[in-house]
């Protein structure tokens, strides 16, 4: 075992519970419940990342009352019922070392009241900022049901095995409505001073610790820093943090960044934010108490957890996103084999980008997950005959099929026309607050250089070489080409916009950015164009440019920065015609014809053209597949899916 | 001639006969299940079909694995399918509604973020709103798409329905083959419309081999409204016209809406009730066979109307959700029990993500057919409702069908609260039915009704309980104003109370209709007018809804600013000062003389806090937290059901 992290993995005692090192897996919704329950893939999900080393799961908050039905796959923990599936997912956190800790949460006025039909409780009537609905005050009565739904589900929570709780008073809950000026509009005893606002969480703890007894641990979640005007300060929440040490109910303090309403990009923060952005945090309310803190926030790798440690910003370090990406980030630290470690992009395309849109979670470079139960990197599914496989082109799609038909004992042979793989990956990763994305192709050669894959660069398959290796199957990984713009007309001055990123062509003072994507094409191109000091306009046919952005939590920063940067933003306008420095749109919805003049160089994001001639030419010789853009041009989440769904089939 | 004669003619399609000429057409649910129907749905159909429905046909089932277009799609091929459907067959058929089930592939308008497969497309053009390029079919996947048709008809019939549909409408594969916006292929399956319509023509074929004798029907767009390049009415009864003289249909229906013109598809109170007919005639004048119009059809005398002309078949699906007995009462005579669709969409809209169970702001056990409802009260109680908008009508209605002795108290000379006042509102008059549909039922049921009277404290202390639904009001701008600058409520303007003047700022906060109807009044009474937000658009929430595109072409016929992504910092005589919310930077305007704040009122509670903790008191509708009209209802019929 490697000496090189003596505080990361050490036991570190949170009240009554001992973990066995500093890493923990923090709650975050997963979408993976079903029928208002916990699922058995959502604790073998959790057993994943205990089994690769994690000391501590915190889960997914679970609804304590049933004015809370926030989106749609909360779980109800104030039936019984939920008991039983407690146990199970204790138990398979519990059989490898690991602790876990139930996250007990009302989420208030922040939720929509379509799925309940209910009125949204919270401390004051307010109407939040994101989903625009209107709360109903709690009076008194309602405030002691919600106290007594809290013991009733801390209990079910004991009953379930689990070790501790956690209070989420954070980013989207009633503690922090009632613990915030910016919600808390009461006049009783309930409001006005931070005692008085404090009441309800001490009063919940009160009732939750009775429960629990004195061998369960109990700890909140609370918000560093609101970010909105009139609402919680770090300073607030140090004091807030001191009350929480003082009523003696809690065993450690959790703390998180920003919240849904104001600044909800700091609450999973993207490849643009710097790496351990909220460690400054942590640290102030870990010099204002003597109990155990947590910090988390973009922690990629376990050297920027250790410096944390040492540096006494906190007690433990939450990894949520290196976890998903890679469940075994302890375990490969405690092998001194942290180069293996499959780390995260915080690109926030299928972890928060999915379940935003209430679909599952994923994660672009692990495809095991939601599954974790069926399939995992020493668990592939048997194959019954080893196969001669050749996959062509060395793209994250092709690299990781490889990969993984190599892993299940096939012979692999991958060939790759230029002299370097990663596809289209390096150039995307080339624009600006992109350069993440290539840790993905690091990622993916570090697992092919650990394989037996032969891979044979610079090398253009063929027919007749592909045969010449008497392959069983063949997979089609060619990736996809620029679209010309059909529009330009063959004017030199137009290019698709991944045209000019290869041919990094001149360009005049004037530009022209028309998205037809609506993602990082367009966006971070305008922002590369913009650094560059070109006057830039961008339009597209979206009522905001760049909105694909949104599902990553990345537009309103990149608004901002183009605000700044001085960009001329358009939305609701079609190009309908080029003719030299004279671009002409068309408004989507009144229908008149804007004309721009004295555009220099116009450059187009638009759709590709999967390279598939090899599969047509090889259909009907030899089993073949396409995989990636190959098959249709899409995101890097989708090929590298689409090689693993394939390779683990064959 | 009999009352609606036209709506009770029988109509015998295939051997089968319909009761009469009504349809309830298939829509999302939304109902949770493994992508089979399950009891829930059954028993919302049924609640349909005892009602008196002619013909039901089911929300369209997919007929491919990997065409997952909404999360609780229906799968024809999923394991246990033949059990689940024959299952609706079993509950339906003592109803003698002649049940349809409707088969569809979504092809680029699907969603791969469920399957994690590529979407299908006819060619590579993505859908507008994903921006997702599909993989382009070749052969082998075209005849997959055959083949499950196929078998979806095959185990339709099996189980025991009267007919199939096939799915040509707005969201559907093979509508993408056929337009021209969508279909750019140069081998047999594009070019010329023969090639454009072999592929649907290929799936009738095959799929009339599965349904012999039983109803095969085609539902189709009636218009892609995309003039650039999309297919239009007299187009799509060529394409009507070419399909029934190659292969037996025995219905068509049409629906009207395109990938770029989704709110013409389930239209909303803003287009004519009739608005998709149009497009249904000129397809029934090419054709030889039944025709469905449909659109936002739902009140009898105009149905009738409808079914008059060369239309055999009205498609009344948002009426009936509404009102189940819909049939029934038209077929009595009682058209005036009729609990009316207001065609607000606010219910029986469910495409956000966050998957809502289809429900109806008039109607609030729409979604909750399989629960039993509370039974007569224990005991009956005086009950004092305070507050006469939908809250406190639809309470005291359903306390007094529990058998409760109920007195409604309303402040002003009207029922219908701040509702009444929308339905001021050009082009919302329909809004308007719904309160006198409560305001009768109510009466049938013996509330007794005080207008002119507010409840007060002294007088709710001699009932044994009270209902506080005593609405909400406009709250003040937040912004600083300027001395002699008018402050109006969104209401007064568009009711025409408008204050003389040149210049007006609306600040929406809302991003619904209103901010338009407001800006609308004022330029109509000569106002300069300023419309501003604080988000990246406008009419945010119409944009969640799917109706935004309407809202944009209206606002783009004022000759007014807008500002997006803003803050007010002063509003004044002199100047208006906004600021941008990311860089800070000031903006200076021309001043005004009138601010509309269009925004959530603030709840009525000083009644409610005066008897709490001393009499039962129940809050519902804007008192408790306003959240419109359909929240209104609904917690009123929550009250209703508790006390």
């Amino acid at each position: 075992m490697t000496k090189e992290y003596p505080l990361l993995l050490s036991p570190l005692q949170v009240g009554p519970v001992t973990l066995k090192n500093r890493v923990i897996f923090s709650a975050h919704l997963t979408n993976l419940a079903e029928n208002h329950l916990p699922s058995a893939r959502q604790a073998h999900y959790y057993e994943e990342r205990a089994r690769g080393g994690a000391a501590l799961i915190i889960t997914e908050e679970v609804s304590v009352h049933p004015t809370d039905w926030a989106y749609e796959k909360l779980i109800d923990a104030f039936y019984s019922e939920v008991v039983p599936y407690y146990k199970y997912m204790t138990d398979r956190v519990h059989r490898h070392g690991g602790k876990i800790f139930l996250q007990l949460n009302h989420n208030g006025s922040q939720g929509d009241s379509r799925l309940s039909r209910r009125a949204l409780w919270s401390a004051s009537q307010v109407i939040d900022p994101l989903f625009g609905e209107s709360s109903k005050a709690m009076d008194k009565a309602e405030i002691r049901e919600l106290i007594e739904y809290y013991r009733v589900c801390a209990m079910y929570g004991r009953e379930g095995n689990f070790d501790g709780i956690e209070f989420q008073a954070s980013h989207s809950s009633i503690m922090r409505q009632f613990l915030s000026p910016l919600s808390n509009k009461r006049t009783d005893e309930y409001g006005g001073s931070l005692e008085n606002r404090f009441r309800i969480v001490k009063e919940i703890a009160a009732a939750v610790r009775s429960a629990i007894g004195p061998d369960m641990a109990l700890g909140i979640r609370l918000t560093g820093e609101e970010f909105a005007e009139g609402g919680l300060t770090l300073e607030d929440t140090v004091e807030i943090a001191k009350l929480v040490e003082k009523c003696g109910y809690f065993d450690y303090i959790n703390i998180s960044i920003g919240i849904a309403t104001h600044k909800l990009f700091l609450v999973e923060g993207t490849m643009r934010i710097p790496p351990v952005y909220a460690a400054y945090m942590s640290a102030a309310v870990k010099r204002a108490v003597n109990l155990p803190v947590v910090a988390v926030g973009r922690i990629k790798d376990p050297k920027q957890g250790e410096k944390l440690l040492a540096e006494g910003v906190c007690d433990l370090v939450g990894v949520v996103r290196g976890q998903i990406s890679d469940p075994f980030f302890v375990a490969k630290t405690m092998a001194g084999e942290e180069e293996k470690i499959n780390g995260c992009l915080s690109c926030n395309q299928d972890c928060i980008g999915r379940v935003g849109l209430n679909k599952e979670i994923g994660c672009v470079q692990n495809p095991y997950i939601g599954r974790e139960g069926e399939i995992a990197p020493d668990h592939l599914p048997k194959i019954s005959k080893a196969k001669k496989v050749v996959v062509v082109g060395a793209g994250p799609a092709g690299m990781e099929a490889a990969i993984i038909a190599d892993k299940r004992g096939h012979k692999v042979v991958l060939f790759e026309k230029s002299n370097l793989p990663g596809g289209q990956i390096p150039l995307a990763a080339s624009l600006p607050y992109r350069a993440e994305l290539g840790d993905s192709i690091r990622n993916l050669t570090t697992a092919l250089e650990d394989s037996d894959v032969t891979v044979k660069l610079n090398t253009e398959a063929n027919k007749e070489t592909i045969m010449a290796e008497k392959p069983d199957v063949v997979i089609i990984a060619c990736g996809s080409r620029p679209t010309p713009i059909w529009m330009a007309g063959g004017q030199p001055h137009v290019y698709n916009v991944t045209d000019w990123l290869t041919l990094q062509a001149e360009l005049g003072e004037n530009v022209l950015v028309v998205d037809q994507i609506g993602f990082y094409q367009g966006a971070a191109v305008v922002e590369l164009l913009a650094d560059m000091g070109k006057k830039v306009k961008m339009l597209s046919g979206g009522l905001q440019l760049g909105q694909g952005l949104g599902r990553t939590l990345d537009l309103e920063l990149w608004q901002q920065a183009m605000a700044e940067k001085g960009v001329e933003l358009i939305p609701n306008v079609a190009v309908i015609g080029i003719k030299g420095n004279e671009v002409q749109a068309i408004d989507n919805y009144s229908g008149a014809i804007i004309n721009f003049e004295g555009i220099d160089n116009i450059l187009v994001a638009t759709g590709a053209t999967p390279n598939d001639e090899l599969y047509k030419e090889l259909d009907g010789l030899v089993e073949v597949h396409t995989i990636g853009d190959a098959l249709a041009p899409r995101r890097l989440e989708n090929a590298i899916h689409d090689g693993f769904n394939l390779a683990i089939t064959l | 001639m009999a009352y609606c004669q036209n709506i009770k003619n029988t109509l015998l399609i295939s051997g089968k006969e319909l009761k009469n000429r009504l349809v309830f057409g298939p829509h999302r649910t939304n109902f949770p299940s493994k992508h089979l129907p399950e009891a829930r749905r059954i028993a919302y159909y049924a609640e349909r079909a005892k009602g008196g429905v002619g013909m039901l046909i089911m929300e369209g089932s997919m007929v491919i694995k990997g065409d997952y277009p909404y999360d609780y799609s229906l799968n024809i091929h999923e394991e246990g399918a033949l059990t689940a459907y024959s299952q609706v067959v079993n509950v339906l058929e003592k109803y003698n509604t002649v049940l349809v089930g409707q088969l569809n592939h979504f092809g680029i308008q699907g969603d791969s973020i469920i399957s994690r497969k590529p979407l299908w497309g006819a060619s590579p053009v993505p859908e507008v709103n994903s921006n997702e390029m599909p993989h382009v079919m070749g052969i082998k996947e075209i005849k997959e798409l055959q083949a499950g048709f196929q078998k979806g008809a095959a185990l339709l019939v099996k189980a025991g329905f009267d007919g199939v549909e096939i799915n040509v409408g707005q969201n559907s594969l093979l509508r993408q083959f056929i337009s021209p916006l969508t279909n750019q292929r140069i081998d047999e399956y594009g070019g010329d419309l023969a090639n454009r319509v072999k592929l649907t023509i290929d799936v009738l074929q095959l799929v009339r081999k599965e349904v012999g004798d039983n109803i095969l029907g085609l539902r189709l767009c009636g218009d892609e409204y995309a003039p650039w390049g999309g297919l239009d009415a007299e187009a799509w009864a060529e394409v009507a016209k070419y399909i029934t003289d190659r292969v037996k249909i025995d219905y068509i229906a049409v629906e009207t809406g395109s990938l770029y013109s989704g709110h013409l598809t389930m239209a909303s109170i803003r287009q004519p009730e009739d608005y998709a007919v149009a497009s249904a005639k000129t397809i029934a004048e090419a054709v030889s066979i039944p025709v469905i119009a449909g659109g936002a059809l739902c009140t009898p005398a105009l149905v009738d109307e409808v079914l008059g002309s060369n239309i055999a078949l009205a498609d009344i699906t948002r009426a009936l959700i509404a009102d189940p007995e819909w049939p029934v009462k038209v077929c009595q005579g009682k058209p005036e029990n009729i609990r009316p669709c207001i065609r607000c969409r606010e219910g029986c809209n469910v495409t956000a993500n966050t998957n809502p169970l289809i429900g109806c702001a008039v109607n609030p056990i729409v979604g909750l057919e399989h629960k039993q409802k509370r039974a007569k009260a224990f005991k009956a109680k005086n009950i004092a409702v305070a507050g006469g908008g939908p809250a406190g009508l639809t309470a005291a209605l359903t306390l007094a069908e529990r058998g409760h002795n109920v007195t409604l108290y309303e402040q002003r000379d009207y029922l219908g609260g701040n509702w009444a006042i929308a339905a001021n509102f050009p082009g919302q008059e329909s809004f308007g039915k719904i309160i006198e549909y409560l305001d009768t039922r109510a009466v049938a049921r013996g509330v007794h009704i005080e207008l002119n009277q507010a409840l007060n404290a002294a007088v709710a202390m001699t009932y044994d309980a009270v209902v506080i639904a005593t609405g909400s009001t406009p709250p003040a701008p937040l912004f600083n104003i300027g001395d002699g600058v008018n402050i109006a409520a969104v209401e007064e303007i568009v009711s025409g109370n408008i204050p003389e003047g040149k210049n007006a700022l609306v600040w929406d906060e809302l991003g619904e209709w209103r901010a338009v109807d407001a800006a609308k009044a004022l330029v109509n009474k000569g106002y300069q007018v300023l419309l501003a937000n604080q988000e990246a658009y406008l009419a945010s929430l119409l944009v969640k809804k799917g109706e935004f595109s309407y809202w944009y072409q209206e606002l783009s016929k004022l000759p007014i600013t807008t500002k997006t992504q803003c803050n007010v910092e002063y509003a004044g005589k002199d100047k208006v000062r906004l600021t941008n919310k990311f860089t800070g930077q000031k903006k200076v305007l021309p001043g005004v003389d009138l601010v509309v704040r269009v925004t959530i009122n603030n709840p009525n509670q000083i009644l409610y806090n005066e008897l709490l903790g001393e009499k039962p008191v129940y809050l519902a509708g804007d008192a408790e937290t306003p959240r419109g009209f359909m929240w209104a209802v609904a917690s009123g019929y929550r009250v209703g059901q508790e006390i």
